[in-house]
């Protein structure tokens, strides 16, 4: 084996037709990233048939660009890695055939990533310290305790190895993603919506309005956000007239404060669960979109000193979807011999427990 | 053409029981309501009493459709293109499955006659279905 092996890997399981180069010694030597978020926008939300279409059209690109920007070309590459799953089937569908192509005429080894260990993962490759303001990253070491949160999922994992995730905690009805999307769009902000609210959030009053913290007088390490939602919507109904700036501020800031309380509350639970004391991870993780968030890096921060742990986090551009964390995940699979050996269909539900 | 008051959770989750054990496959049921209404909690209700009260079942607002063997569950929200209702598995539901649709406007004609609409308004402190 050579001693630095370098990865191609695509992503193109949402929003984001991405593609990356990285190396074995956590070097990201090109990464491309083709939002089609400005054609969702008008939207409000994502969408499966212009995701599939886009992707098609953006993807060759992609890929070509970023094997030209690490100065590269395919022969140079080792290991060639894809989302196979979860994710919109068609989107899926295009980087994973994609993959299949290259690999297959170049007679490469392909590796199929699921998309939640890519979030999982890519602390590894990049967990900055400290929130983003330190230059310094660090490689998480396992096990970690970590926090996934997107669009789509939310979830407390163990992570004690490549393959080896324990489901400590998932959310019963919403992610808490879609309850930022779902109060941006009520509001009239816009998607996505985490950041917009975020933003908002920093000059309004969190103690302006009371929401829910559901599930948090429970024990146990499950979300539910769909009650927040509702609470949302039930205010607002009562407001007939055009929101101020002020209003809006404070709103976000108190729906924010709910779902970080929540994640904190279920994050307390999980660190006396069983199981994450016998294997007692030192690291404490935020990945996944909702990573991007200010208030839950900085409330998990206090969290893991408080606990003398380590907090870690992915610098922003490695929290939402991109193809730098499929390569990383490419590559630890790759080196403990987890390749593609038989023909796989893409898996559009494929739960990170059934790998 | 029925109407039904529900003046909370529990209340909405126990109708739900009930009405779910009404149901038999191949059945169409059309959640129609405002953002944050119930339609979810409604869906919910329904797949836990014929699946079982330990069920997860998560929004399907991002995944479009989440399957409960014999049971699928779509939110058409972010389904723009009609041409997309055969990729993600509808017809193949109707015909088949418990089939609980959340905003079902965009597949309206093809939806079967047999369809239980059920329509979820605000009214006063409470929840008013309307099933047609």
């Amino acid at each position: 084996m050579k001693e630095k092996i370098l990865c191609l890997g695509i992503e193109s399981s949402c929003d984001e037709t991405s593609a990356a180069v990285v190396d074995s010694d956590r070097n990201i030597l090109s990464h491309v990233i083709y939002s089609q978020v400005p054609e969702h926008q008008k939207y409000g939300g994502v969408v499966p048939e212009l995701a599939a279409r886009a992707h098609i059209l953006a993807i060759d690109e992609v890929i070509n660009k970023t094997l030209s920007d690490a100065g590269k070309t395919i022969s140079d590459i080792d290991v060639i890695a894809a989302t196979a799953g979860p994710g919109l089937i068609g989107g899926v569908l295009v980087g994973w055939m994609s993959a299949v192509g290259i690999a297959q005429s170049t007679g490469k080894p392909l590796v199929a990533v699921n998309h939640l260990e890519g979030h999982a993962l890519v602390p590894r490759l990049r967990g900055a310290s400290a929130g983003d303001n330190k230059t310094e990253s660090i490689s998480v070491p396992f096990p970690y305790l970590l926090v996934l949160a997107s669009g789509g999922h939310t979830m407390i994992l163990l992570v004690s190895g490549v393959g080896k995730y324990e489901l400590i905690g998932q959310t019963l009805d919403d992610s808490a993603g879609e309850a930022f999307d779902k109060v941006s769009k009520m509001l009239g902000l816009g998607y996505p919506g985490g950041p917009i609210v975020d933003t908002r959030a920093q000059s309004g009053n969190k103690k302006a309005f009371k929401f829910p913290r559901p599930l948090c007088d429970k024990p146990g390490c499950d979300f539910s956000f769909s009650g927040i939602k509702t609470a949302a919507r039930t205010f607002l109904a009562k407001y007939t007239t055009q929101y101020t700036d002020e209003f809006i501020n404070d709103f976000c800031a108190s729906f924010q404060a709910s779902v970080v309380d929540c994640i904190i509350n279920r994050l307390g639970n999980a660190l006396h669960d069983e199981r994450v004391i016998n294997s007692a991870p030192k690291t404490l993780v935020v990945a996944g979109g909702v990573a991007k968030n200010s208030a839950i890096r900085s409330s998990m921060e206090k969290m893991a000193t408080e606990n003398g742990m380590i907090f870690a986090a992915p610098p922003l551009n490695l929290c939402t979807d991109n193809g730098a964390m499929i390569a990383w995940a490419g590559i630890e699979n790759y080196l403990v011999g987890k390749v593609v050996t038989e023909p796989i269909a893409p898996r559009p539900r494929w739960p990170l427990t059934e790998l | 053409m029925k109407e039904v008051i529900l003046k909370d959770l529990n209340q909405t989750r126990e109708w739900a029981g009930q009405f779910a054990k009404t149901l038999h496959a191949p059945q169409t049921i059309a959640l129609n309501g405002n953002l944050g209404i119930g339609k979810s909690e409604i869906a919910r209700a329904i797949i836990k009493t014929l699946r079982g009260a330990e069920t997860i079942v998560p929004s399907p607002t991002f995944t479009i459709v989440q399957n409960y063997d014999g049971i699928s569950h779509f939110d058409l929200y972010r389904i723009t293109d009609e041409s997309e209702l055969t990729e993600i598995g509808l017809m193949h539901a109707i015909e088949n499955d418990i089939t609980l649709i959340e905003w079902p406007q965009i597949a309206e004609k093809y939806l079967p006659k047999d369809t239980i609409n059920i329509f979820i308004e605000e009214f006063e402190q409470a929840r008013k279905l309307i099933i047609k």
